[in-house]
């Protein structure tokens, strides 16, 4: 067995009321997700804002209730247990929170925040602060443990919470945007300091992030969610070069550069139409009221998912549905019809 | 270089400081920083983490006089004629929101768990522009809209914890945006974003640049961003100004081994090994007297050490402080 | 520079015991700190101590009996001749009477204030954390109790228990319960719902540990200024329950019932009264100022000074 986390068909929704006195509707943010993380692999989580990512790290680690599904972490169904029975199990898997600012306790020291989770550990308090102690140093911040949360910048707080999730020496640490707050040249020491202990301890990853260089970087596999689905999943360098999904391919092309390569703004791709509501998704392909090539059958039918030979598997009719488009064909298509609206709005790159 | 005569700028800062409390006593973690932002223009702060960015941004907010762990403790910080640090509390309120407005870096700590979004994008607009409830109400369901909430007309009466990490930080901007203010300091306001959203929010700031001649502080680490829509740029080290000037001339032709660190830092190709400046910043109280990056510059002379490191303006108007400037020639991305 | 990912941790080797000692400045340490650093609080501090010493060496510090009578001297003027602060109306000493009453005042407040605390937030902290139903009954009941009147509430204790000073405190504990227990309950309510202790609960610390470590540092200051608040209100209802008799038993004396007996020779010796009020006053006070000054110590400094 060498999967550290089985997701299948999970869904999740918030309760919701309807004014004041209404019945309470459940929202469903999250449908019938289903994905794994394999040991020593990083994961990457992409997907468009409020389209579910910060859900599913919650819910996998039953910190939120979920729908239906299954959720198997280090060989351990971890669905119906108890919370009182999962206890000893959370240490397998640690959550770095997308907020580094409000997931830091405002009356512990930086030193106490690291030390606490290796208190089940059999080790003397001397040696859980030393080893905190290092844990920091090696994020960054060393001579400043015993501040708080409130006298560290962004970065640095972020930066914490690494630190902490990396101390009981999980399998699995589910990140959510953890490089988002820092710098580059913090950023790539972080990354490299994930990807060491993944090396040397086989740690694996899930990583939620909206930034494609990082992802391109440090991910085996991608997932990429759009309104509370996966819409498209495989091995990064695969996804990156032939996109199955439209939107996959909108994420793509609006990276923007930080120089030189000004030629990538005329391809960018402006999502227009319709937002997707949670909860209440569009019928047929989620997608369709935003898809720049969406076709009658996107509004009425949900597209299969479908495994593609290239090994990437996605849900989109366009190349199940006799289009003629093939999967670099979607990559060549979107560019020419970019650059022919974009001479049609005389809209020029910067 | 622009002119840069009273009538089109914007905001003016002058040689600010701010101190912070640490066990061993205060320390300035902003020193002598000072910026000039005209009218319609954005301007780009980039920095290492922890570099003191956030803390120039609340100083020029005025929201560091009332707290026990940070002070100013010097300099200007002119909008228009008026001395923001010299103002009172109430008179200050007056252009809090209204003349200037800012997104904070941390969104969920800085909108108010017990108030729906549209009570708190809708506070300033009936606070400084007398808008009745129901006019404040509308105009923040337009401004929902207008940074991408879908379904905006019943997401308004949402609480903050109901969003996604993105969508507080635009409902942060849309707070912010509610006045349109004169001045925009936007800390990190697309970290949570995706490209995409990412994109229609700078689309959003560029065009009431374009239309009201706000002006800009955008304070991010994403130098992507910042050649993407800044027209100057500042970079901190430190808590000091390293180097200034216009964007596409830093990105180009860094004067300072920092800047030219950082650029480097950017992932040119996915096969070349990740790339860092090794080391990393003091923290507030460990500066050395001598030039601060020092000790991680790979060109640093015996001299660096010792001396203290002036900002020079240089005659075409780019800023640098580096005793080495002239000697160094710094690799650019382009 | 370098362009190899360098391993892990930096590893210090400065002695990690000098490094815990320098730099790493403990929670209580920093409260000191902080608390010391305000003036008004520190005064505070300094009278209340004094207050406290003198009620504890009363029997050292009373130049007489505080319950010798004395019927050639009664009502005597402040300045007397062995009685500094003039005698009562059975001749009693003022002075050796108002240390002692110092005793009873204090512990009573204390008392009051302990019962509350235990009745009040062990309940509310569990309704408010686990929720559902523990916190329905829990608002019911302190609802109820709140529906009452305090005195009727306490003399209904009184009558439940007996007569005596303690017995009257715990009525007033019970009185003061439902009060902590809304705050409790509020501050838990609001605390629960931060993503640290989320974090803590992602960690898989146990709930005891959570309450403990992460809920209730926050509820300390709102409960310390409470506390303050209602011991204040504690001395002065003892004094009305002593007058009424319900209270502290003759010939012992408290500073509420100095000031009843007191108040009945008020023309004849209008300086009798001042003694126990201004001791009142300025316990209160100080009780009062001491606990704003704790709760700006423990209190979280925040960055974002927005709101
Ligand atoms: N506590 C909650 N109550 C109601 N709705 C919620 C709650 N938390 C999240 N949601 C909704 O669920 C949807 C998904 O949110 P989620 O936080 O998972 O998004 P995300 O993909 O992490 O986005 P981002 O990249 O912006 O962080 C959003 O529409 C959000 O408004
Ligand atoms: N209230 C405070 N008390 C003590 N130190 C503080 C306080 N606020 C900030 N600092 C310190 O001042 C320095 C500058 O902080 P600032 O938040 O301005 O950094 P920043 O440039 O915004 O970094 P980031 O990109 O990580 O947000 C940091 O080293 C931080 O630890
Ligand atoms: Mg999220
Ligand atoms: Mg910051």
């Amino acid at each position: 067995m060498t999967q550290v986390l089985e997701v299948s068909e999970m869904s999740v929704s918030f309760p919701r009321r309807s004014g004041l006195l209404g019945k309470s509707q459940p929202l469903r943010v999250v449908e019938n997700v289903s994905f794994e993380v394999g040991k020593g692999e990083v994961v990457a989580l992409v997907g468009e804002s409020g389209s579910g990512k910060s859900t599913i790290a919650r819910a996998v680690l039953r910190l939120l209730p979920i729908d239906n599904g299954r959720i198997t972490l280090a060989d351990v169904d971890i669905t119906t247990l108890s919370q009182r029975a999962l206890r000893p199990h959370r240490r397998n898997a640690q959550l770095v929170f997308q907020d580094p600012y409000s997931s830091l306790d405002p009356s512990m020291t930086a030193i106490e925040i690291v030390e606490e989770p290796l208190r089940g550990f059999a080790m003397s308090r001397e040696e859980r602060l030393r080893s905190a102690q290092e844990l920091l140093a090696s994020v960054g911040l060393a001579g400043v443990e015993g501040r708080y949360p409130y006298e560290f910048s962004g970065g640095q707080r972020q930066r914490i919470a690494i630190a902490r999730a990396l101390a009981p020496r999980p399998a699995l640490i589910i990140c959510d945007e953890p490089v988002s707050a820092l710098d580059l040249s913090t950023q790539n020491q972080i990354i490299s300091l994930l990807d060491s202990l993944r090396q040397s301890l086989g740690v694996s990853y899930l990583f939620i992030s909206h930034d494609l260089s990082v992802v391109r970087r440090i991910a085996d596999r991608v997932l990429v969610m759009y309104a509370g689905e996966i819409v498209e999943e495989g091995p990064t360098e695969r996804v990156f070069r032939d996109p199955v999904h439209p939107y996959t391919l909108a994420l793509l092309s609006a990276v923007p550069a930080v120089v030189g390569d000004r030629s990538k703004h005329a391809k960018r791709i402006v999502l227009e139409g319709d937002l997707p509501v949670p909860g209440a998704p569009p019928p047929g392909c989620r997608f369709h009221t935003r898809c720049p090539f969406a076709m009658d059958v996107c509004r009425s039918e949900v597209p299969a998912w479908t495994e593609f030979d290239h090994g990437v598997s996605g849900r989109c009719h366009l190349h199940t549905s006799g289009s003629t488009l093939g999967f670099s064909g979607l990559t060549q298509f979107a560019e020419d019809a970019m650059a022919s609206t974009d001479r049609d709005r005389g809209q020029t790159s910067i | 270089m622009t002119v840069q005569d009273s009538a089109t700028t914007a905001l003016r800062v002058k040689e600010l400081c701010v101190d912070v409390a640490t066990p061993e006593g205060w320390a300035t973690v902003v020193e002598d920083v000072s910026l000039a932002v005209d009218v319609g223009e954005i301007h780009g702060l980039v920095g290492e983490s922890g570099s003191g960015k956030s803390l120039t941004a609340m100083a020029i907010m005025g929201l560091i006089t009332h707290s026990q762990s940070a002070r100013v403790t010097g300099g200007e910080v002119l909008l228009g004629d008026v001395d923001l640090l010299k103002l009172s509390n109430r008179d200050l309120r007056r252009h809090q929101g209204k003349d200037l407005a800012m997104v904070f870096q941390e969104p969920m700590t800085s909108l108010n768990p017990a108030f729906t979004v549209a009570d708190q994008i809708g506070e300033s607009i009936r606070y400084h522009l007398g808008a009745s409830r129901k006019e404040a109400r509308e105009r923040s369901i337009e401004l929902l809209e207008e940074v991408g909430i879908a379904d905006a007309r019943r997401r308004c009466n949402d609480y903050p914890h109901q969003f996604s990490g993105g969508m507080r930080q635009r409902v942060m901007l849309a707070v912010a945006l509610a006045c349109e203010p004169r001045l925009l300091i936007a800390d990190e306001p697309t970290t949570a974003l995706d490209v995409t959203v990412q994109a229609q929010m700078l689309e959003l700031i560029r065009s009431l640049v374009e239309r009201h001649g706000m002006a800009v502080i955008f304070i991010t680490h994403d130098l992507g961003v910042i050649a993407e829509i800044c027209d100057r740029t500042t970079v901190f080290y430190a808590g000091q100004v390293i180097e200034s000037g216009l964007v596409g001339e830093v990105i180009k032709g860094p004067r300072h081994p920092y800047t030219e660190g950082l650029l480097r830092s950017v992932p040119a190709d996915d096969d070349l090994p990740l790339w860092w400046i090794d080391g990393s910043p003091p923290l507030p109280g460990q500066v050395s007297s001598g030039c601060r990056f020092s000790p991680r510059c790979e060109y640093s002379k015996n001299e660096c050490d010792t001396h203290a490191v002036p900002l020079r303006l240089s005659a075409d108007g780019r800023a640098i402080r580096c005793a080495l400037a002239d000697d160094l020639s710094l690799n650019g991305r382009d | 520079m370098t362009v190899v990912p360098s391993e892990g941790a930096a590893g210090s080797t400065t002695g990690e015991a000098t490094f815990l000692r320098k730099r790493y400045e403990s929670p209580s340490r920093r409260f000191a700190r902080r608390l010391l650093s305000q003036k008004v609080a520190t005064a505070s501090g300094v009278i209340l101590i004094l207050v406290v010493l003198s009620a504890i060496f009363a029997p050292l510090l009373a130049p007489l009996d505080p319950n010798k009578t004395d019927l050639r001297n009664t009502l005597l003027p402040p300045g007397s001749a062995d009685f500094l602060l003039g005698t009562d109306y059975l001749g009693r000493d003022v002075l050796s009477r108002l240390l002692f009453a110092g005793r009873v005042s204090l512990v009573a407040a204390v008392q009051a204030v302990s019962v509350g605390l235990i009745l009040g937030v062990a309940p509310a902290l569990v309704a408010g954390y686990v929720g559902r139903w523990w916190d329905w009954l829990l608002m019911r009941f302190t609802d109820a109790l709140l529906a009452f009147p305090p005195l009727i509430l306490a003399i209904t204790v009184i009558g439940i228990l007996g007569t005596g000073l303690t017995n009257a405190m715990i009525g007033v504990g019970i009185i003061f319960a439902p009060r902590f227990a809304r705050i409790t309950r509020s501050a838990v309510l609001s605390v629960r719902e931060e993503t640290f202790v989320e974090a803590a609960k992602s960690m898989g610390l146990s709930q005891p540990r959570i309450i403990w470590r992460h809920v209730l540092p926050h509820l300390l200051s709102p409960l310390v200024v409470t506390a303050t608040v209602l011991a204040g209100m504690a001395m002065i209802i003892e004094a009305g329950l002593s007058f009424i008799g319900l209270g502290v038993q003759v010939p012992q004396a408290s500073w509420g019932s100095m000031l009843s007996t007191a108040y009945r020779f008020i023309r004849v010796s209008p300086t009798l009264i001042l003694w126990p009020g201004l001791a009142i006053m300025i316990t209160v006070l100080s009780v009062n100022l001491l606990g704003d000054g704790i709760r700006d110590a423990l209190g979280r400094e925040v960055r974002d000074m927005s709101s």
